[in-house]
């Protein structure tokens, strides 16, 4: 046993800082110091010992005057021991007073009681928790930073109790009281409730740890992801507690979900088996998964209107209703990104003064808030405008920014490879198509592989099956033309050495033997350390062109030959019409006027040049022939060819009437319509052959003459001498026979002379 | 039917020989002489000539109206008799014959002096061949 003084050795050696109090409010006099609490208030024992409590410690910098001064009013009321909370105070440091040691301590009234029950001494003690609470403070800064928060079922007592991390990511007030069942009631999913609660009744089996991620719907309606990992603490095989943490995924498990999301928009694209229109259908409704309450659409941007391309979720009536928009400084949030090409934010799109003159349109929708986000090309023009609407009045938060960024660069990914993939395999197809209506075939020798590529329709142009030749320079050079073989040689090996771009012409010829002209490019690709690595080029089939020209260059030949025929024709039909004998001239068929008229006319007529040039044919007619010749005229003017003749009187300069055969024909002369005369003079003609036909009509009486007049009697007498000597009983005397041969006779030379007068008048000179 | 022989000449001597010889090769022993062509073509239109045929002996060369004539008018009757011509020249000009002949009506063509046996083989022309048929 140990003495009375001994207590009080061992009480000031106590390692909990203690005082002990008289209880004779309000001094509350200092009987007793422990020297630890000497310690940790900075205080030396002697200073305290018979002073009043208040008197050292007349206040606290974090406690209400009110709330110090009655610190002991609990103990003394209830007369049991009385625990405060851990509370902040501050002691002056024993170096520099004036400094203030900050502490946490939880602070113990216990009143000592005589033996009528009356409080005789309190103890003040006291323990340091400031490394504590500094713990749990960083615990539950770290646990909120991290949005995580611990949890504990206590199978025994069959509470649950939950972190102040917890209860914030649930939303619930700070004295909320969670149990099991309502802590079950926060997963809207019964399946996910079935998976937490078999999860708890396997880790409670076995003492696993069980990692779950289940959405749930918060005190205050959000939806989020949490993390649940939980461990059973299991003693002797029986589960006294289930405790564990909890972590709010949600943006976690957005991005990640993003990420999927993104990664099977991206292989769906790559697969381009998926029309465009119907992966950012796919893309937009994801995203609308991913963010509750957001509805997506997509615009095309062309010729400074919004044209509709995907709005999988909004009213048909809606995007209608904006089609073909024009864009603008306050054309709604879309119109207006696509306008300034930057994101446009209406949060409230009924108090948007950029909505002011299309609210109409969305607000009967139910819609609300519209974020829009241009989607720029490589080149930086407008192509697309992605808008998020909501149906509450919102304003994006820093992830749902995040995720407007990453989906318009995904957007602006997709939509421009997709266009440049359309363009390249449209370019292709063009090409292919081009080479074989242009007959142009390309071709590649890789010097690295040493492999030889044809397109198919430079094999076409070559003639061979591209299935059974494997192109190679060899196989070229043996299709290439005996005579221009060694200059294609050459060639090839000049641009080897130089490295220039060649374009040159080469004959090939067919395995069919037949012979074709082709025009080359070849282009030598080195890598960055000068080295060849590829030549290149591509071959156009001129045959055509090159026979073509052959034949231009015939038909030029031919032309020039004809040309110099023609000038020499015209020189010879000058000389033939200027230096007929024959009067010849060419006039105007419409105006009459001498448009030339040669020497043998000048001469012939009397007429010089100028007085034919400024007269008309008709003034070489004598009026009694002017009708004809119109009549001629007018039927020449009908034909563009009509070659006539005819026989006209004409009248000389001096007068002379002379008859004239003309030869005429059509002819264009300087663009006009016009004849060619040739004129032959026959007066002369025709007097001779008046004077013949005059002298053939005596001959022709004459010959009537001897065929009638004279053959008359002479028959008479033929006749008289036969019926005498055949017919001699004629029944006619001999006398009268004989009379009548006589008569003939005489009648006879009577004719003859007749016709000697006759021949005597015709003058055959 | 009968046949009249009809001799038409402006040569009453042609006429006279040519009787003698009609006679003589049976052709007719009643030749009727005409020396014009306007004769000829009374007697041919006057109406004893009913139910006759008529074979004319006709000169081309006459005055007033020549054989050519004679033929033409012959062409022209309404309703003629069965009419036959020989037609008879002292011409030897062809062409007088190619004329002729080319009259349906012209059976022969006889340059003067006419000879017997031209006669003899008139008879066997087929137009008139009933008309000597014995």
């Amino acid at each position: 046993m140990i003495g009375e003084q001994h207590y009080s050795v061992v009480f000031q050696a106590l390692p909990i800082p203690c005082l002990v109090l008289l209880p004779n409010a309000p001094e509350f006099t200092i009987i007793n110091v422990s020297d630890a609490y000497a310690e940790v208030t900075n205080t030396n024992r002697c200073d305290l010992i018979g002073k009043g409590f208040f008197e050292i410690f007349p206040n606290s910098p974090y406690l209400s005057d009110t709330i110090w001064k009655n610190i002991f009013d609990e103990v003394i009321r209830r007369k049991k021991p009385c625990k405060v909370a851990p509370q902040k105070y501050a002691f002056p440091t024993a170096d520099v007073p004036a400094r203030l040691d900050v502490k946490y301590l939880e602070v113990v009234n216990t009143p000592v009681l005589d033996a009528e029950g009356e409080i005789e001494f309190i103890i003040r003690s006291m323990t340091d928790v400031t490394d504590t609470i500094y713990h749990e403070r960083f615990l539950e800064d770290t646990q909120h930073a991290a949005r995580i928060g611990s949890w504990e079922v206590n199978m025994a007592r069959q509470t649950v109790t939950w972190s102040v991390g917890l209860r914030k990511i649930y939303e619930v007030a700070s004295n909320y009281c969670p149990d099991f069942d309502s802590t079950m009631a926060f997963y809207p999913d019964e399946s996910d409730r079935q998976k937490i609660k078999q999860a708890f009744q396997k880790a409670m089996k076995d003492g696993t740890v069980f990692h779950i991620a289940l959405p749930i719907t918060t005190a205050k309606g959000h939806r989020r992801w949490l993390s649940v990992v939980g461990k059973a603490d299991l003693v002797d095989g029986t589960c006294i507690r289930v405790y564990g943490i909890s972590q709010d995924i949600t943006d976690t498990k957005r991005l990640t979900d993003l990420d999927h999301l993104e990664r099977t928009i991206l292989e769906l694209n790559a697969q381009r088996t998926t029309s465009l229109k119907a992966i950012l259908a796919d893309y937009l409704l994801g995203l609308e998964a991913l963010l509750p309450g957001i509805y997506c659409s997509i615009h095309r941007v062309k010729d400074g209107h919004l044209l509709n391309w995907v709005a999988p979720s909004l009213p048909l009536s809606y995007t209608s209703s904006l089609h073909n928009l024009p864009i603008g400084k306050k054309t709604g949030s879309c119109g207006t990104a696509a306008y300034s090409k930057k994101r446009v934010i209406a949060k409230d799109i009924a108090n948007d003064s950029r909505w002011a003159a299309y609210k109409h349109l969305a607000l009967p929708h139910d819609l609300k808030a519209c974020w829009s986000h241009p989607i720029m090309d490589s080149g930086g023009e407008v192509i697309a405008v992605l808008g998020m609407y909501y149906k509450q009045v919102k304003t994006p938060n820093h992830d749902e920014l995040i995720i407007i960024d990453r989906t318009s660069s995904l957007l602006k990914t997709i939509i421009e490879s997709r266009q440049n993939a359309d363009l390249a395999q449209e370019t292709t197809a063009m090409m292919a198509q081009g080479q074989e209506l242009a007959c142009f075939g390309n071709w590649q020798r890789d010097f690295e592989t040493d492999r030889t590529t044809w397109s198919p329709t430079l094999c076409d142009i070559y003639g061979i099956n591209p299935a059974a030749y494997l192109p190679s320079f060899e196989h070229y050079l043996a299709l290439v033309h005996p005579d221009d073989r060694e200059r294609v040689m050459h060639i090839v090996k000049q641009i080897h050495q130089t490295g220039n771009d060649t374009v040159f012409e080469e004959r090939i010829v067919r395995p069919s033997g037949e012979i074709r002209h082709i025009r080359s490019w070849a282009r030598l690709l080195t890598n960055g350390d000068n080295v060849p690595i590829k030549l290149i080029g591509a071959c156009l089939d001129i045959t055509e062109t090159k026979q073509a020209e052959l034949t231009l260059k015939n038909l030029h030949a031919e032309l020039e030959k004809h040309l110099k025929e023609v000038e020499e024709s015209e020189k010879k039909y000058s000389d033939l019409f200027h230096l007929s004998p024959q009067p010849m001239w060419v006039y105007d068929l419409e105006t009459y006027r001498y448009l030339d008229v040669n020497a043998a006319a000048i001469t012939h007529y009397g007429y010089t040049r100028e007085e034919f040039m400024s007269m008309t044919i008709k003034d070489i007619r004598p009026p009694s022939e002017i009708q004809k010749m119109e009549a001629a005229v007018a039927l020449s003017r009908q034909h563009d060819k009509l070659f006539s003749k005819g026989i006209y009187k004409h009248r000389k300069k001096n007068g002379e009437i002379i008859h004239v055969e003309v030869r005429s024909n059509i002819i264009k002369s300087h663009g006009r319509k016009a004849e060619i005369i040739l004129a032959q003079d026959i007066t002369e003609k025709l007097y001779y052959i008046e004077a013949i036909e005059a002298q053939n009509k005596k001959l022709q009486e004459i010959a009537w003459m001897q065929s009638h007049m004279v053959r008359a009697p002479l028959a008479r007498i033929m006749g008289l001498v036969d019926l005498i000597q055949h017919v001699p009983e004629s029944g006619i005397e001999n006398s009268e026979l004989l009379d009548a041969i006589n008569s003939s006779a005489i009648e006879l030379d009577d004719i003859l002379r007749s016709i000697t007068a006759k021949a005597e008048q015709i003058n055959l000179t | 039917m009968e046949l009249r022989v009809m001799i038409i000449d402006d040569d009453k001597i042609f006429n006279l020989m040519t009787t003698v010889l009609l006679r003589n090769t049976g052709i007719t022993i009643n030749p009727i002489s005409c020396t014009s062509g306007q004769e000829a073509l009374a007697l041919l239109l006057s109406p004893t000539t009913q139910d006759t045929a008529f074979l004319l002996f006709l000169d081309i060369n006459m005055p007033m109206m020549s054989g050519w004539e004679v033929l033409a008018r012959i062409e022209e009757l309404a309703c003629p008799p069965p009419i036959y011509v020989v037609m008879v020249t002292s011409s030897i000009d062809e062409a007088d014959k190619a004329k002729a002949m080319s009259y349906e009506r012209v059976i022969g063509y006889m340059v003067k002096p006419i000879k017997r046996e031209k006669l003899i083989a008139l008879k066997n022309v087929i137009a008139l061949t009933d008309f000597f048929s014995y």
